[in-house]
């Protein structure tokens, strides 16, 4: 789009709208990208944010029918009028046993309470946990739906602007494929050394974009395919009637709504059958016959359409097709009634690609290595926001201009609160998971005040200081937060290094460890950061990160 | 699945010194034309192999989807080989190709 009205090719009308998609979206971009990666860890952190589940069997115990008649006995205690319970088994990613249920709402019309237990899988006794958010909670919850509280109202609203951005994505990746001129001459090229930092940021985005396409192109594509349904529902609604509710059951392969045993019928206050051991006995065979070798996410007990029902899901990383196939049985006569899956050319598609995404399947170095594409996904997003700056800066300096200018002025602060600001929110939420009081009421929404916060204050900051300075202080404050929070989980929990170490809990050593790997990266950034400022000119230092 | 990223590592090792920048980083001049199109037909002959430690397994969606990963990774290696060491491209190419045969016997 030229404003002189002359012609351009297609490469710059395309490099055009590269630069400016990824530059209106990619400060959010980036923090869609980088919670998302921490979300591949999601049960990890959940579990290291719950410090009282420690010391489980670190290899999951087979679940008898005994426990189950145990667990079955034990809610009828804990909550006669409960409707529906599920049960989630231990793992290999999470050691404890999940019994979550429905309190039914005080006063018709009320809220229904979601309570949760978790439980040893070796004597079913509660442990008691704090009351979290719980940190891969919350960081899958914002990459998908931006989650600012508990009981949030721009759930909707922060799909939607997730979907943007994640259309934005798609839009600069096949933007940024015509705009790169040199894909495949400078396909191995990366010039850390390079004399200005614009080449050294350019680069950094090649790489960081090129190598990783695949995965990039993947994750984005099926991000906005998953909630197809939210952006296109007039194609349902065609098809299928606006409540568009059977094209969901085809979709899963699956005669109950999703939400099935979450809405009693009015009126239905009996408690839920007791199953004996029996017949758990009879359906748990039943389950290892129909999928051998495979592993058992959950088992649920609950009321849908009137009829009682046992439900067996599988779990959903024996294979690629999210999600996965799940038994019904009928509770009163232990019959199988349907197997809920879906063989469907179109719906395995949206299935597999829908797995590809949540990378249930991953193995642990699956997942590291996909946490590492993630990081470099983010990579990419940042570098090509600092390139913008850099491109600008180098520009104006030719020109002879000094000073920054309004715009400019503008896009530093807005980088260095997304991509400094983040991490410091980030670190900031594990603090405050081990430090807040256990007793205050709705900690899990204070956690996340917590969070936004430190966010807010790194981007007035940054607003302050939109320079080398600035950059330079937040690196090394994001650093510091990290490298804290193993000492911190030392003085405040007894799950520190020390004790996960000696123990063989990988789990929660695995998290401390990587937070002395991000403090050392932070770290490393602001050394950088530090040594390439100017001496005694503070008024127009660079921007730039590279070696200058 | 190991096999799958030596033979990648070699593969892309081979590309990258197939281009003339970087082999005369590696090795002190531009290669031959000849040479350019033999280590081309290595690297493909590489990516095969590869592919092959994917072939026929039971759980192959999930197999290649780790594959086309593992492929990322083993081109990261070679760029940052080729970024901060050059000079070691050549051996570790040759390396991990034996490791990869090695290990598919």
């Amino acid at each position: 789009m030229r404003l002189d009205g002359k012609r351009e090719g297609f490469r710059q009308a395309m490099t055009w709208l590269h630069t400016w998609v990824g530059l209106l979206l990619g400060w959010l971009l980036f923090a869609i990208f980088l919670t998302g990666t921490l979300a591949f860890f999601k049960l990890e952190l959940n579990h290291w944010s719950r410090p009282e589940l420690r010391g489980l069997p670190q290899q999951p115990l087979a679940l008898t029918a005994a426990q189950l008649a145990q667990v079955d006995a034990q809610m009828h205690q804990w909550a006669p009028q409960a409707q529906s319970w599920r049960l989630q088994l231990a793992e290999q990613r999470n050691p404890a046993l999940g019994l979550g249920w429905r309190e039914p709402p005080a006063q018709p019309g009320g809220r229904a309470r979601f309570e949760q237990r978790q439980l040893d899988p070796r004597s079913l006794a509660p442990i008691a946990a704090r009351e979290t958010f719980g940190a891969g909670e919350f960081f899958y919850r914002f990459h998908f739906e931006l989650r600012s509280a508990q009981q949030s109202q721009w759930i909707v609203a922060g799909r939607w602007l997730v979907g943007l951005a994640t259309f934005a994505m798609l839009l600069a990746l096949l933007t940024g494929i015509v705009a790169h001129r040199r894909f495949f001459k400078d396909f191995f090229t990366f010039r850390p050394r390079a004399k200005s930092a614009q080449r050294v940021w350019l680069d950094a985005h090649n790489v960081s974009g090129v190598l990783v396409l695949p995965f990039h192109l993947l994750i984005t594509f099926s991000g906005l395919m998953i909630f197809h349904s939210l952006y296109m529902p007039a194609g349902i609604a065609a098809v299928y009637g606006l409540s568009g509710g059977t094209y969901f059951n085809e979709l899963a392969g699956d005669p109950l709504p999703a939400s099935r045993g979450l809405r009693p019928l009015a009126g239905q206050t009996q408690a839920l059958p007791q199953l004996g051991s029996a017949q758990w006995q009879a359906m748990l065979d039943q389950a290892q016959r129909q999928w051998p070798g495979g592993r058992i996410a959950s088992i649920s007990l609950l009321r849908e359409g009137g009829a009682t029902l046992v439900e067996f899901a599988r779990h959903d990383g024996d294979r690629l097709q999210y999600r996965s196939p799940r038994l019904l049985f009928d509770a009163q006569t232990g019959a199988l009634k349907h197997l809920a899956d879906t063989d469907q050319p179109a719906a395995r598609s949206y299935g597999v690609l829908y797995g590809l995404h949540v990378a249930r399947f991953a193995d642990l170095p699956l997942r590291w290595l996909l946490f590492g594409l993630g990081l470099l996904g983010s990579a990419m997003v940042g570098s090509g926001l600092m390139l913008w700056a850099a491109k600008r800066q180098a520009e104006r300096q030719r020109r002879g201009l000094r000073e920054p200018d309004l715009g400019q002025r503008l896009v530093n602060t807005l980088n260095l609160g997304a991509i400094v600001g983040l991490p410091i929110a980030i670190a900031v939420f594990f603090h405050a998971n081990r430090l807040l009081p256990l007793g205050l009421a709705e900690r899990p929404d204070r956690e996340l005040q917590c969070f936004f916060a430190a966010w807010g204050l790194s981007l007035l900051h940054a607003a302050w200081w939109p320079n080398r300075r600035g950059w330079t202080q937040q690196l090394a404050l994001a650093a510091l937060c990290f490298a804290a929070l193993p000492l911190v989980n030392a003085a405040n929990s007894g799950a520190h290094l020390g004790y996960s170490l000696a123990h063989g809990e990988w789990l929660l050593a695995a998290v401390d460890l990587g937070f002395v790997g991000a403090a050392m990266l932070l770290a490393a950034l602001a050394w950088h950061s530090a040594r390439g400022q100017p001496p005694r000119r503070v008024g127009a230092a660079p921007l730039t990160l590279g070696r200058a | 699945m190991l096999q799958s990223l030596l033979y990648g590592v070699a593969a892309f090792a081979a590309l990258c010194l197939a281009m003339a920048r970087h082999h005369e980083e590696a090795l002190g001049r531009a290669p031959s034309e000849r040479r350019s199109r033999l280590l081309r037909g290595l690297a493909l002959l590489a990516f095969a192999g590869s592919c092959s430690a994917v072939l026929g397994r039971a759980d192959a969606g999930i197999a290649w989807a780790a594959w086309s990963a593992q492929l990322s990774l083993a081109a990261l290696v070679v760029v940052a080989l080729a970024s901060w060491r050059p000079r070691w491209l050549p051996a570790c190419a040759t390396a991990a190709l034996l490791a990869a045969w090695l290990s598919s016997r």
